[in-house]
């Protein structure tokens, strides 16, 4: 076995054993044994053309590279075969060379890469034009560094003094180099040469880059085509625990991605739920207080609203049997204050026989409408509900516009625009008024910008809104000229306009505003407290536990 | 181009919208306020529509088993107000009784809560987050409180109801409230010139 191991040489390219004596892989034509070329066979400095030689013309080959040609084969004697193997390799430039040869000039390289067109034929070409004289530069003899040197170089390739000594005796044994198969099989097809008679049966490439290479690709067989011949891999992988367990991992991983995951809700202290029970206990007894104890009714009214006077007085200018448009826009949780704060204004317009078309961009709108309407003291009945608009701004101003467009009929199907009172309607312009009702200052601002500007001067916009709407619609009240005529703030601005008029007040408002009054006073003192013995508390602890400083050097440290 | 037909629809639209506010030609006037309308009832339409996703969404938690018990109580009591305001007209006892019983109360009780939960925040804010700032937010809120109610037997508050409390809710307040409205209002009209220009279109989502 070891005799037969010892007899093969495998193949650098392929790996497959071949035979110890081939040159080429049997199987992929690869060179086995390395090209060596003999030393004293190598050109030296005196093969090269001499000063006053001719050598080829390049730069006539460059120009006419097949009259050039013709040149070359009319010199070579008949009968002689011209070898790529022959062409003489120029050596690297010696020292001492002239520069010419070092840079080339531009017809220089055009010649040179006609000459590359140009097939084996270059070989014995004779020279014509002259190369300048080159004279090789003394090699220093001496140290055994510098002998082994030379020899480093020899074996290179490379020209040396004792190669040069030696290239008289060497000239006449100049051999044809032999050239890498890969490169020869470069060659067109038609000059790769027969092969030997061993090698005949193995298949040749015929085109593409391995043309005239043989052996290379293995040709399909029959049983290679045939799926059930083909041998069998298992294509499931060789997975260990370990692997596994990473992949259970990754894919929990993923799963827990898709999968909702349910919200903590961190137990609350007890002391805490404490505190909130409490908070809510202070402000329900402030709340019913006035109700139970009449010794903490009180009866001062809130301070003076200025745009809740100018509200009266629009209301105060209108004439009798007016066409109020009236815009429920509040969500059910403010209807308390708002019911609060609208109700004054509404019993002003009941006073006048006024009639109320009511609106809303709000779904519960309607709902909350007829609640309020139904709940003052003497039920409003002239009021016509035309219902929901929807759109936002755009149904908005669509209204405005055309709002028998949008209601034609109410939701039994009878004609809404025919009694005397909404005849005349045709725009929002044709309403004597326009009060909004909303807790959102969106909504106030969108009344304003989409619907005032229609309005013209003879209708002038009020605005009935809860407190937390109020630093938003103000301003269209403070400008000159004024957006909106008159805005009516929360309970207390209900109790400053119903104080205008000095109408009377209704019991249940007072008890509203005075439990109103005693819940604002409570969350006041609550605030206060907290807040003061939180400082405090903090304050304490800050003098018990002071924070120490950062120490920076270690005289601090040692400090 | 993702949905050249929507776009296109959106930018003639819009543009139409647009133009109809500057120009006053009578047919663009006109047709401005046609496709204004049919924004309304699509508006209408995306309503119902919403309240139909609603549903579906519940009816596939309650076929689920999940929380089933809610979401068929959320179902019934759509579909259960849906058809009494079918049936029922808007003045009917029924309509007003479901108002006043169910709707009211129940958004009411959710501001009231809402109440008891600032005034909690506010009573540990001192004690989460001690500050200037959180000083000064509890002395404003404080003083805008006092400031609209009447103290028994006084009565407003002398300069912190006429005076103090105006002055915070228009002046510092409204500033920062405006300046809030105009950051929206430049978004407003950036967002507009996008989907004007096409650049931008929620509508192929």
């Amino acid at each position: 076995m070891a005799n037969e191991q010892s007899e093969t040489i495998r193949c650098p390219m392929c790996g497959k054993p071949n035979p110890a004596e081939e040159e080429v892989c049997r199987h992929c034509g690869a060179r086995l044994k390395p090209l060596t070329v003999d030393a004293k066979a190598r050109p030296t400095a005196d093969s090269y053309p001499q000063a006053g030689e001719e050598i080829f013309d390049l730069s006539a080959a460059a120009e006419d590279p097949l009259s050039s040609l013709d040149a070359l084969l009319s010199d070579v004697p008949e009968g002689e075969d011209l070898l790529l193997g022959e062409i003489d390799v120029p050596l690297p430039e010696e020292e001492g060379a002239p520069a010419e040869t070092d840079a080339l000039l531009p017809e220089e390289e055009a010649a040179l890469a006609a000459n590359a067109l140009l097939p084996e034929a270059l070989g014995e070409a004779k020279q014509t034009e002259p190369l300048p004289p080159t004279e090789a530069a003394p090699w220093p003899e001496g140290t055994p560094e510098e002998e082994a040197l030379a020899e480093a170089f020899a074996d290179a390739g490379a020209e040396t003094p004792a190669a040069e000594e030696a290239a008289p005796e060497a000239e006449e044994a100049l051999a044809p180099a032999e050239l890498p198969s890969w490169l020869e099989a470069m060659r067109p097809v038609e000059s790769v040469p027969e092969p030997p008679e061993e090698e005949a049966e193995t298949p040749m490439e015929t085109q593409g880059p391995l043309a005239g290479l043989r052996g290379v690709l293995t040709p399909l067989t029959a049983a290679m085509l045939n799926p059930e011949e083909r041998p069998w891999v298992s294509g499931r992988l060789a997975l260990s625990p370990e692997h596994k367990k990473k992949i259970d991992i990754l894919e929990q991983l993923v799963r827990d991605e898709f999968t909702p995951q349910a919200l903590s809700h961190p137990r609350t202290p007890g002391t805490q739920r404490i505190l909130r029970w409490l908070v809510a206990a202070v402000m329900l007894l402030a709340a019913f207080l006035p109700l139970v104890a009449p010794a903490f009714r009180q009866a001062a009214l809130p301070g003076s609203f200025p745009a809740a006077r100018a509200a009266q007085t629009v209301v105060a200018r209108l004439p009798q049997q007016a066409t109020v448009l009236l815009a429920i826009d509040y969500s059910p949780a403010f209807s308390a204050e708002m019911a609060a704060a609208a109700r004054p204004l509404l019993a002003d317009l009941q006073a006048k026989k006024a009639h109320l078309v009511v609106v809303s961009t709000h779904p519960l709108g309607p709902a909350l409408a007829d609640n309020l309407l139904t709940s003052l003291p003497r039920p409003y009945t002239a009021a016509t509900t035309l219902g929901y608009v929807p759109g936002g701004a755009a149904g908005l101003y669509t209204f405005a516009r055309l709002p028998r467009l949008l209601f034609a009929t109410n939701a039994a199907g009878h004609p809404l625009w025919t009694g005397a009172a909404l005849a005349r309607i045709h725009t929002a312009a044709d309403f004597d008024l326009v009060v909004v009702c909303t807790d959102d200052p969106e909504v106030a601002r969108m009344w304003v910008e989409q619907v005032q500007p229609l309005l013209g001067q003879g209708t002038p916009l009020l605005m009935v809104v809860s407190a937390q709407a109020e630093p938003l619609v103000e301003p269209y009240y403070e400008t000159a000229p004024r957006q909106v005529a008159g805005v009516i703030t929360g309970l207390e601005g209900g109790m400053a306009y119903a104080a205008t008029r000095e109408m009377k007040v209704s019991a249940y408002t007072w008890l509203v505003w005075n439990g109103y009054s005693w819940v604002v006073l409570a969350a006041v003192a609550l605030m206060a407290a907290a807040g003061l013995y939180n400082l405090l508390l903090g304050w304490w602890e800050a003098r018990r536990h002071p924070r120490q400083p950062l120490l920076l050097d270690d005289t601090a440290d040692e400090a | 181009m993702k949905a050249p037909v929507s776009t296109a629809v959106a930018i003639g639209v819009g543009g139409v919208i647009l133009l109809g506010y500057f120009l006053p030609v009578p047919y663009l006037t006109n047709l401005r306020l046609l496709l204004l309308q049919w924004a309304v009832f699509l508006a209408a339409a995306a309503l119902f529509v919403a309240a139909l996703n609603l549903s579906q969404h519940h009816w596939v938690r309650l076929t689920n088993r999940h929380e089933a018990g809610t979401s068929g109580l959320l179902l019934i009591a759509l579909w259960g107000s849906f058809v009494l305001g079918l049936v029922y007209p808007l003045h009917s006892a029924a309509v007003r009784g479901l108002f006043r019983f169910l709707i009211l109360p129940i958004g009411v009780a959710l501001l009231g809560v809402l109440t008891v939960s600032l005034i909690y925040a506010a009573l540990q804010m001192m004690r989460r987050r001690p500050g200037l700032f959180s000083v000064l937010f509890l002395t404003t809120a404080m003083l805008i409180l006092l400031g609209a109610t009447a103290l028994p037997g006084i009565g407003p508050i002398p300069f912190l109801s006429d005076t103090l409390r105006p002055w915070l809710a228009q002046v510092p307040a409204a500033a920062g409230a405006r300046g809030i409205l105009l950051g929206v209002a430049l978004g407003t009209v950036a967002t507009g010139l996008r989907i004007l220009l096409g650049s931008d279109r929620p509508y192929g989502e």
